[in-house]
């Protein structure tokens, strides 16, 4: 079934094509999921929500060509991670703790071929919650620091030291990653 | 933004397309609450059937009473009179002529006028004036006539004919005449509303009927007292959507339809007229959910197909009743929401594939402004068939409407 034919089918409660939608995407929007709220467990209660909001809203759904379907279901997945997010707010607006972040050299540009994306996801979700929030918003969602701070109520300086530190952890364990890969 | 840092950019495209394993009892778990939430409507759709089938009843047996009542009556007895008065006048007036003979002829033309005056009264009755013209015209020519015509008539049993002639033209006027009000073809031109249009806030009940057992009510989320801070986050989450639509918890409020139309009438006979058209009506509703504010706007293009009856009339008023139906179909329409952290402005096309189908019937009083234009006022009644769609209107939530529709006529053709 194309996609299409797909989006046209579950808006009209089409069960095999809700499942064919499913088992297409489910995967990679759970990655997402894992990504943003860096537990498997309530990642896997909002990909359930996600989809259940999916299914009542694809009928108001206006296929508009490749990529496009990819695109609503990661919104409506990243919206409800957020939500979930924000009850969890706490954490967000906190300003970042200057000791525990160590300096760390710029490691090889193109090196991310020889790291499984699966071991990716987990220093991602290693990281404190706040930096990981800022660090999916920046790079996943591309948004800019003005925007992230408006959304998560924070300062644009917060936003912008928050991805530094996270990118600054995260290149900290890769490199960790790859000096234990070399033994 | 992501320009210079190339080392994200990697990170990105790296784990862009990454799919985790996902545990196989979540699509049950999906498909299970899926089915919990039924379609509420076709119960509904169930009664308004009925309500629907009630409302053509009384529609036809309107109609059909209109057609029995005593107005039409009294106008057909009335039309009846006129063809019985006339041979009898005709029949009459010789008489008094001949037996006047040897009168003098100013009397002979008084009695004439008093025969011509009668028919110009019944006439005038019926409301056809525009022909009292006409008779008025037949009744001078006649008076005018009598003092040659007599002679003949003396002579001539035959003679009555030229009065009967003349008589059975001027019927011939009366019963054809009220062609002329109910012309062959009229343009109409409206403007109209639901009276009975917007309501309080719909959708509530919706909410509570449609929401998953797992999510709580905005507002409500304290009632929860849930074991872990996880579950928790999780319902009060949901009671905070402000992703793309979860259009059945949306709290709608309808707004009063707007509809413009242009009509035209075939007149089929000298009461019964056939009414079609074009029409758009735009439905317009605000939405709210939480934070979020926004509003749906759908705009349709229609087609009404209705008969008509005319039930009264004089030179200036035209009473009618009308009954009939439409079909509708959405020809564009809008979601605009956005929600105080401007985190998901969403603006959105909706396409509504179904047709709309009402049944509709309404009385009306036309006044005649000139001769060729005339100006109405019709309040009816509409029944709005479910159409089986997701979006709701206020053709859903209030699917009996009144409505008050008006108008101008011109008449294109007589």
């Amino acid at each position: 079934m194309n996609e299409t034919e797909l989006v046209k089918r579950c808006g009209k409660g089409d069960n095999l094509a809700r499942k064919q939608l499913y088992e297409r995407y489910a995967g990679q929007l759970l990655a997402v999921c894992i990504r943003y709220t860096g537990d498997r467990e309530v990642a896997q209660d909002i990909l359930h929500d996600s989809f259940l909001n999916v299914f009542r809203s694809i009928g108001h759904f206006v296929y508009q060509g490749e990529g496009s379907l990819k695109a609503w279901l990661h919104r409506i997945v990243v919206n409800e991670a957020l939500g979930y997010l924000r009850q969890q707010s706490v954490s967000l607006s906190h300003e970042v703790v200057m000791d525990d972040i160590p300096d760390v050299e710029d490691s090889e540009e193109d090196d991310w071929e020889t790291i499984p994306p699966k071991v990716i996801l987990q220093f991602v979700q290693e990281l404190p919650s706040g930096y990981r929030t800022v660090f999916n918003l920046y790079v996943f969602e591309e948004k800019g620091h003005k925007e992230i701070a408006r959304l998560l109520g924070i300062s644009e300086h917060s936003s912008s030291s928050q991805l530094s530190r996270a990118r600054a952890l995260l290149m900290k364990k890769v490199n960790q990653y790859r000096k234990q890969m070399r033994r | 933004m992501m320009k210079e840092d190339k080392w994200l950019d990697g990170l990105r495209d790296r784990m862009k397309d990454y799919s985790e394993p996902v545990p196989d009892n979540l699509w049950a778990d999906i498909e299970k609450d899926l089915e919990v939430t039924p379609k509420v409507i076709p119960m509904r759709g169930r009664w308004q059937m009925v309500a629907a089938v009630a409302l053509l009843l009384v529609v036809s047996s309107l109609t059909l009473w209109f057609w029995h009542s005593p107005a039409v009556e009294y106008m057909e007895q009335q039309s009846a009179k006129v063809e019985e008065v006339l041979p009898v006048i005709s029949e009459v007036t010789p008489q008094p002529l001949l037996a006047e003979e040897k009168k003098e002829t100013p009397s002979k033309a008084i009695v004439k006028r008093k025969a011509s005056d009668s028919v110009f009264s019944i006439i005038h009755e019926c409301g056809i004036y525009e022909d009292m013209t006409l008779v008025q015209e037949e009744a001078e020519k006649d008076s005018v006539d009598a003092p040659v015509v007599v002679p003949e008539e003396k002579n001539d049993p035959k003679e009555e004919h030229p009065l009967i002639r003349r008589k059975a033209l001027i019927a011939e006027n009366v019963t054809t005449s009220p062609k002329k009000k109910s012309s062959s073809l009229n343009l109409g031109i409206s403007v109209g509303n639901g009276l009975m249009g917007s309501g309080g806030i719909s959708g509530v009940s919706d909410f509570i009927n449609v929401q998953t057992p797992e999510i709580s009510i905005p507002g409500d989320s304290t009632n929860h007292s849930t074991d872990n801070r996880k579950q928790a986050a999780l319902h009060a989450r949901s009671a905070s959507k402000i992703n793309s639509l979860d259009y059945q918890a949306l709290e709608k409020k309808h707004r009063i339809p707007l509809v413009v139309g242009v009509s035209l009438r075939w007149a089929l006979n000298e009461k019964w007229a056939l009414e079609s058209g074009l029409t758009y009506t735009m439905l317009s509703t605000d939405l709210s959910l939480g934070n979020q504010n926004g509003e749906q706007k759908l705009h349709y293009v229609g087609i009404p197909l209705k008969v008509s009856r005319e039930l009264w009339s004089d030179k200036r008023w035209h009473v009618y009743a009308m009954a009939g139906g439409a079909v509708e179909k959405c020809v564009y329409g809008s979601l605009k929401m956005n929600d105080k952290w401007n985190m998901s402005d969403v603006n959105q096309r909706l396409e509504v594939d179904e047709l709309q189908w009402s049944i509709q019937a309404s009385v009306g009083a036309q006044y005649r402004l000139a001769e060729r234009v005339g100006v109405y006022v019709e309040p009816g009644v509409a029944y709005y068939f479910e159409d089986g769609s997701k979006i709701e209107t206020i053709r859903k939530d209030k699917p009996l409407n009144f409505n008050l529709q008006v108008g101008l006529r011109l008449t294109l053709k007589k």
